[in-house]
This record gives structure tokens, C-alpha cells and sequence, in this order.
């Protein structure tokens, strides 16, 4: 700015405060005027409720009205008008008479477009999979209402955007007044919601977010519920198992990169850790956003380092992504880990024999006898013509949880039902799920289960550990030149 | 010596992916310079022109390397219906040029979610791409890797730029269209046909996006909200090049597809998009009509 301060930009800048101070304030009045309403809606149900009372009287007195009558031999026209306006009355009260409840409702937000959909969407599936099968058995059975409800869900779509997702939470719990909360897809998206149930008294049950972030933070609400443990232990038993490799065939040089986002980045964080406990130096490590939509750089890089060991913190484009890259660039590290991305079934449909001989790391073992798994695995093949994977395992696991839950306490307090939960141990389709507070973080799934499987030919194997693989590990990979 | 083939061969990445960058924006620029119309919506046609690709391979077992012979003209078909459907109108009820620009934005940022929703809806969000016995090969001389599918990029984009030019240089009707962009009230007075222009004009700039989404599927993998993440490129590099000036896209856009391989390398991705950006903004300052810019 070549002038000098001026009078009119002194103005304009007091304009602009004075505009921020009004819309703070008008912020806080708005939000305590939504408290205001909250108190009119509960003095309104207990109108409704007084109506209830009322229709009944008035029906108490229809009969009583018709007996008279009748004992008093030919009605009266008088006393037989009263009766038809007492029956008209009765009949419009029994249409404002309040419905007797039904259904258990849950309310979530799940990414249905933008970048997360493929993963949240095999988890929708698992979700909607559990609220079929229970409503064909009539529901759950709830002490506190004397009866089966059947479990209905309210979904909206938060487009992989956490900001979208809170409003939507509080518009779930607010405007729709559900029973009970899931959480969304992706631990981005599930800190944003977390402070949003904190605040209303809502347990919120994350099914898709493991990453370390969400359970530092000491949320009394929030609990991990289905996962088998928190994102950095996705890589340990890889990590553990190369690094008691022999000599000669251990990797020295690690190459990490993830999205720089909450999961990402602690899948990241557990790899830089497990390096240092196994003695690999990490000799290039990246971070890129999430908008990123080119790999080779990053890859190269990470090729020119000398790494033999590439592992990835990734979800399924920035997946696909580096592994394309790796190909365009020729470099062939001993083994390539993705996080998400190879655990979905198009990773072998859409990149075909490029996306052989890749690791992931999942807590789902589609052949354990856990319970539940094979009437869920044949129920998805029925009702979608697909199998389940991990995101679709952690969702049923969610359902088979609060049904458990609901029942053994009788009631769908939150409160209520969080306690139970937070001490009880659950057999799910992921396994036996227990919650524990460690290392700093509350309510994780505790001991944690992990699982790395491998694209072998087309099809995915469980390689690791030992006792439940399915196929051997496919170890050091062949090159890019040796596959073709 | 090893340090210089890492470089050059980064250099030769970003040329190409830069190229690529260049054809997916030159749509923008054209249908701004000529037109006024900011498309807000480019990336999603880029990104429907992928999925045509990817369904005329997967359901017609059309080879992907010609399809753009049906994604071209589907694009082409898109625009007139909505130049037709919606510019039209438009320009009748806006009382300005100005307005009319203004009130593009919003309205094709609609058409961005429409486009957007409608993909979901039919395809699901299921990633898709396109794998051919040329992805991820590469032309190898010495430590010099030239990838097959990247070289196709460049190539395909010098052709469509080229023929463009020639249409535009040399053809009558090239002429008529840039002429109208240069001056609405002359070209009438001249007896151009102005709402055939602007349909053809409107049109040709749609159908950009059907050849830069076959080029695109080649090489990323997408879905359907796969766009949100090119928008801001893409107007970078447009604002940076001159608003509506077609030299300015293509020089732009390879330089910032050099500058995303090479700074991408060195540094990290993050930092070569926060440099691009910061590029823009210091043209933005200092020279508001963009580098190449002729003013608005």
C-alpha cells in the first residue's frame, strides 16, 4: 500500500470488528436461545403426554355417558347429542394420540460421495446387514419398554468432510432425536463429531476411526467399537515379522508416506516407531495432503533413498497411486505395504495384476470360526452378491455389540449402556472385544488384533500370523520386470 | 551423474504431467476468454469422460486407447444441450456482461453437483480405473525413464492444442468465434451469427473436457467426487496464466507440472502446491491479468 493510513481505512477496519464482535454475540444468543427451545420441547412433550391423559378421560366418560343412557331407557335427545359430540371428540383425540414406540433409532453420517466412499460404504453394508438380520428375528428385546423393538437407522451423507459431519450430528440429535449415535466414516471425520456427543450426552461408538487422535483427547462418550485396535498397530506384525527375518533377507531401509490426515498419520507414526524397535532406518518419510494426486515424486524419492521396504499409510486412490507409481519408476523394494486401499475388492478388479504381491494389514479374518462370521459372510453374498471385508466385519461387530448391550441393560440410556460397554468383553465377528485404557488413550480396543493379508494371483490370503494363514508370504516381492 | 538422470527425468515427468494439466484447464480458459462463463463443473466432465471411457471398455470391450471417438463427440452433444439449456436463458436474464459472468459461477457450480451426484448415484463410489498392458511401462535408455501411457499425455495434448490453434487460425468459423471473443457488438455488426457461435464456441470448450478425460483415465485412478481435489489447480493455473488466454494455460501448466515433479522430489507434494499457490497469489499482486494476460 503506497498511501498512508487513511481515515477511511481506519473506518473500515473498525466496521470489520464491530461486525465480528455482533456476529459473536449473535452467535452466542442463538445458542442459547437453541437452549431455550430444547426446554420448549420438552414442556411440549409433556403436553402431549397431558393429551394422552385427557383423550382418556373423555373416553371414560363416552362409555359412561352411553351406559346412562342406556339405563335411562330411550335417550334423551339432548343426552344422545352429548353422546355423538362426546364420540366425535374422542375420535379426533385418538388422532393426536401419541404413537407408542416402535423402533430403536440410530443415527449416523457416512461419506456416501467424496474421497472416503468405497471404504464407507463396504462398512454402510456391514451396518445395514446387522439391522436386517435383527429385525427378522422382531427386533431386540428391551426391558424398559416391556417388548421387542425393531432397529431402524437415520443416515445423511457428510461427504468425507468433517466440518459437514458435526452439523449433521447435531442436526441428528436435535432435529431427529435418535435413540443412539455411530459414528462416521474415517478418523478425520469421527474428531470432528466426537466433541458434538461429548457435549449433548450421546455415546458415540466409533466403527471406522482407529486413529490415536481420537482417543488422547479423554472423551468420557467416545469408545472404539468394532476395530481391533488403534492405527499403529496396523503395521506391527509385519513389521515384527520382517524384522525376525534372517540377515540376509531382512530389509535395512524403510520408506514411510501417508496422507496427512488423523489415520494416515498415525499408521505413519506407528511405523516410524516399529523401525526404531527393529532396527530399520527410515530413509525417506512423507506426508501429503489429501488433494494429492500425483505419487511419482514421492515415490522416486523414496527410490533413490535406497529404500527395500516401502509402507504406506494410504486409503485407496493415494494406494493405487504409489503402487502405479512404483511401477513407472521401477522400483522394486522387497515388500510394499498399503493401508485400506488393497483390503477392498477393487484393488484386484481395477488395477489387475499390478496390485499383486501387495500387503494390508486388516482385523478381520474371514475364515476364524469368530461369532457370527459365516452367517454374516453368506448374508453379504446374499443380499449384496459381494463378500464382506474389514469396514463391513467392523460395522456388524458395532451392531452386535449394542445389541448385547441393550439387553443386558434393559434400557437405551446412553449412560447406561456406555458403562455396560466399557466393562464388558464382546464376541464379535472381529473376535473376542474387550476396551482398555493405555499408553494415554482411553476406551481402545485392547489387546489389539491385526492381521496382514497379501494379494497373491487375483486373490487375497492371510499371510501373517502363522497360526490362521491361508497362504505363505509372498517375500521379497518379484520385480516389476520379473511379472511380466 | 546419477543426481542428473534423477533430474531429468523428473524434468521429462513434469512436462507431461504438466501437458495434461494444460488440457484439462484449456476447456476453463476457452470458455472463459470466449464466452465469459467461469466452469466451474470442467473437472466433472473431465471426470465423466473417464467413466465413459471406463464403460465403453468394461461393458462394450471398446479398446481405451480410441475411445475418445465417443467421448469426444458425448462431450460435444453436453455442451450444445446445455449451452442451450442454461447460457442461453442466462444472457437473457442478466442485464450485463458483467452479471452474465458473475452469475456463471453459481450456476455452473450447481451443474458441477448435479454432474457429481448423478455419477454416484449411477455408479456408486466405487474407485475405477483404467489398466492396459502399457500402464506403468516405460521407454527406457540408459537411467532415462520416459513412461509409455505419460508420453501419450504429451503427445495427445500438443495434438489437440495444435489442431485447436489450426481450427481457430485458419477455419471461418475459428475465425467468427475469435472474433466474438474479442468484441460481441463488432461481430454482430459484421454479420457473425452469434448464437451459433457461442453454441459452438460453448460446445468445443465442453468437448476439451472429453479428450482431456480420456487422456486423464490413462494415467489416475477415480470416483465420482475425484474433481473436488482439481478445481483449484486448475483455476491456478487459468488466474496464473491470464484469465481466458490460451498461451498462458499451456505455458502455466507445464511449468507447474514441472514444479510439482521436481519440487515434489526435493522437497515434498505439499510444498510444491503451497508454491503454486503462492505463485498465483504473487501474479495475482502484482500483475492481476495473469502472466500472459491481456486484461479482462
Amino acid at each position: 500500500m503506497s498511501e498512508s493510513f487513511s481515515g477511511k481505512d481506519m473506518l473500515t477496519i473498525l466496521l470489520i470488528v464491530v461486525t465480528l464482535i455482533s456476529s459473536a454475540g449473535t452467535l452466542f444468543y442463538v445458542t442459547s436461545l437453541s437452549g431455550k427451545l430444547m426446554n420448549v420441547s420438552d414442556d411440549l412433550e409433556g403436553v402431549s403426554g397431558n393429551l394422552q391423559s385427557v383423550s382418556e378421560s373423555v373416553l371414560t366418560l363416552s362409555e359412561t355417558t352411553v351406559d346412562i343412557a342406556e339405563k335411562v331407557g330411550a335417550p334423551s335427545p339432548e343426552l344422545s347429542a352429548l353422546a355423538e359430540r362426546l364420540e366425535a371428540f374422542e375420535e379426533a383425540m385418538e388422532e393426536i394420540r401419541v404413537e407408542p414406540k416402535e423402533y430403536i433409532v440410530f443415527g449416523r453420517s457416512l461419506a456416501f460421495t467424496g474421497k472416503y466412499t468405497q471404504p464407507a460404504l463396504m462398512a454402510h453394508k456391514g451396518w445395514e446387514l446387522w439391522i436386517k438380520l435383527v429385525n427378522e428375528n422382531g427386533g431386540i428385546y428391551v426391558k424398559e419398554y416391556g417388548k421387542k423393538l425393531k432397529v431402524k437407522c437415520i443416515y445423511y451423507d457428510d461427504e468425507s468432510d468433517p466440518t459437514t459431519a458435526a452439523e449433521l450430528y447435531r442436526k441428528l440429535i436435535e432435529v431427529d432425536k435418535v435413540d443412539l449415535l455411530v459414528g462416521p466414516y474415517a478418523s478425520a471425520v469421527n474428531y470432528a463429531v466426537q466433541s458434538i456427543a461429548e457435549s449433548y450426552g450421546y455415546m458415540l461408538p466409533i466403527t471406522e476411526g482407529t486413529s490415536t487422535e481420537l482417543y488422547e483427547r479423554g472423551m468420557r462418550y467416545s469408545f472404539m467399537c468394532g476395530p481391533g485396535g488403534v492405527a499403529t498397530y496396523y503395521s506391527y506384525p509385519f513389521m515384527e515379522w520382517v524384522g525376525n527375518l534372517p540377515e540376509e533377507d531382512r530389509p535395512s531401509k524403510v520408506a514411510v508416506l501417508a496422507e496427512d490426515t488423523a489415520f494416515p498419520i498415525s499408521v505413519y507414526e506407528g511405523v516410524i516407531a516399529q523401525s526404531e524397535e527393529f532396527g530399520f532406518e527410515v530413509v525417506h518419510k512423507e506426508l501429503y495432503p489429501k488433494g494429492t494426486t500425483d505419487y511419482v515424486p514421492m515415490v522416486s524419492a523414496a527410490k533413490d533413498a535406497g529404500a527395500d521396504l516401502l509402507m504406506c499409510g494410504t486409503y485407496f486412490p493415494d494406494a493405487a497411486g504409489i503402487v502405479r507409481a512404483a511401477k513407472e519408476v521401477d522400483f522394486n523394494p522387497k515388500a510394499i505395504l498399503c493401508t485400506v486401499g488393497p483390503t477392498l475388492p477393487e484393488w484386484g478388479s481395477e488395477l489387475g495384476a499390478d496390485g499383486d504381491w501387495i500387503f494390508s494389514s486388516s482385523d478381520w479374518d474371514p475364515g476364524a470360526p469368530t461369532f457370527g462370521n459365516a452367517e454374516m459372510i453368506s448374508k453379504m453374498r446374499e443380499e449384496y452378491g459381494i463378500d464382506p471385508d474389514y469396514h463391513t466385519a467392523r460395522d456388524y461387530a458395532c451392531g452386535q455389540i449394542m445389541e448385547a448391550a441393550i439387553m443386558a441393560q434393559g434400557t437405551l440410556d446412553n449412560d447406561e449402556l456406555l458403562d455396560y460397554i466399557l466393562q464388558t468383553s464382546f464376541d464379535t465377528v472381529i473376535g473376542k472385544l474387550s476396551l482398555g485404557d493405555v499408553g494415554g488413550l482411553t476406551h481402545i480396543a485392547w489387546p489389539p488384533g491385526y492381521v496382514i493379508v497379501q494379494w497373491q494371483e487375483g486373490e487375497v490370503e492371510v499371510v501373517i500370523p502363522s497360526e490362521v494363514a491361508t497362504a505363505d508370504p509372498a517375500y521379497p516381492t518379484p520385480s516389476w520386470d520379473e511379472r511380466s | 551423474m546419477k543426481e542428473l538422470f534423477s533430474f531429468v527425468n523428473l524434468v521429462i515427468n513434469g512436462l507431461m504431467i504438466g501437458s495434461l494439466y494444460s488440457v484439462m484447464t484449456l476447456g476453463l480458459t476457452l470458455l472463459f476468454g470466449v464466452m465469459g462463463v467461469i466452469n466451474v463443473a470442467q473437472a466433472d466432465f473431465i471426470i465423466l469422460s473417464a467413466y465413459i471411457v471406463y464403460w465403453m471398455s468394461h461393458s462394450y470391450g471398446m479398446s481405451p486407447f480410441i475411445s475418445f471417438i465417443v467421448t469426444v463427440p458425448i462431450m460435444f452433444g453436453m455442451g450444445m444441450l446445455l449451452e442451450k439449456g442454461l447460457i442461453e436463458p442466462l444472457q437473457m436474464r442478466t442485464r450485463s456482461h458483467g452479471e452474465f459472468v458473475r452469475m456463471t459461477l453459481p450456476v455452473f457450480f450447481g451443474v458441477a453437483m448435479v454432474v457429481r451426484h448423478s455419477m454416484t448415484a449411477l455408479w456408486t463410489g466405487d474407485y475405477r480405473a483404467i489398466t492396459t498392458h502399457l500402464t506403468g511401462k516405460a521407454f527406457t535408455s540408459g537411467l532415462i525413464r520416459v513412461p509409455i501411457l505419460r508420453l501419450l499425455c504429451l503427445v495427445g495434448s500438443f495434438a489437440i492444442v495444435g489442431l485447436l490453434y489450426l481450427y481457430l487460425t485458419k477455419t471461418k468459423t475459428g475465425k467468427q468465434i475469435r472474433a466474438l471473443s474479442q468484441n460481441a457488438v463488432a461481430a454482430k455488426i459484421v454479420g457473425i451469427n452469434v448464437e451459433r457461435i457461442r453454441l459452438i464456441s460453448f460446445a468445443i470448450g465442453i468437448c476439451t473436457a472429453g479428450f482431456a478425460g480420456y487422456l486423464f483415465s490413462f494415467i489416475y485412478t477415480f470416483f465420482p467426487g475425484a474433481a473436488g481435489e482439481w478445481v483449484p489447480l486448475l483455476f491456478c493455473i487459468m488466474v496464473t496464466g491470464g484469465l481466458g488466454c490460451t498461451e498462458g494455460t499451456l505455458v502455466i501448466g507445464i511449468l507447474f507440472g514441472v514444479v510439482d515433479s521436481v519440487v515434489g522430489y526435493y522437497v515434498t507434494m505439499a510444498f510444491s502446491r503451497v508454491l503454486v499457490f503462492i505463485t498465483m497469489l504473487l501474479v495475482l499482486l502484482f500483475r492481476p491479468r495473469g502472466i500472459f494476460g491481456r486484461g479482462l
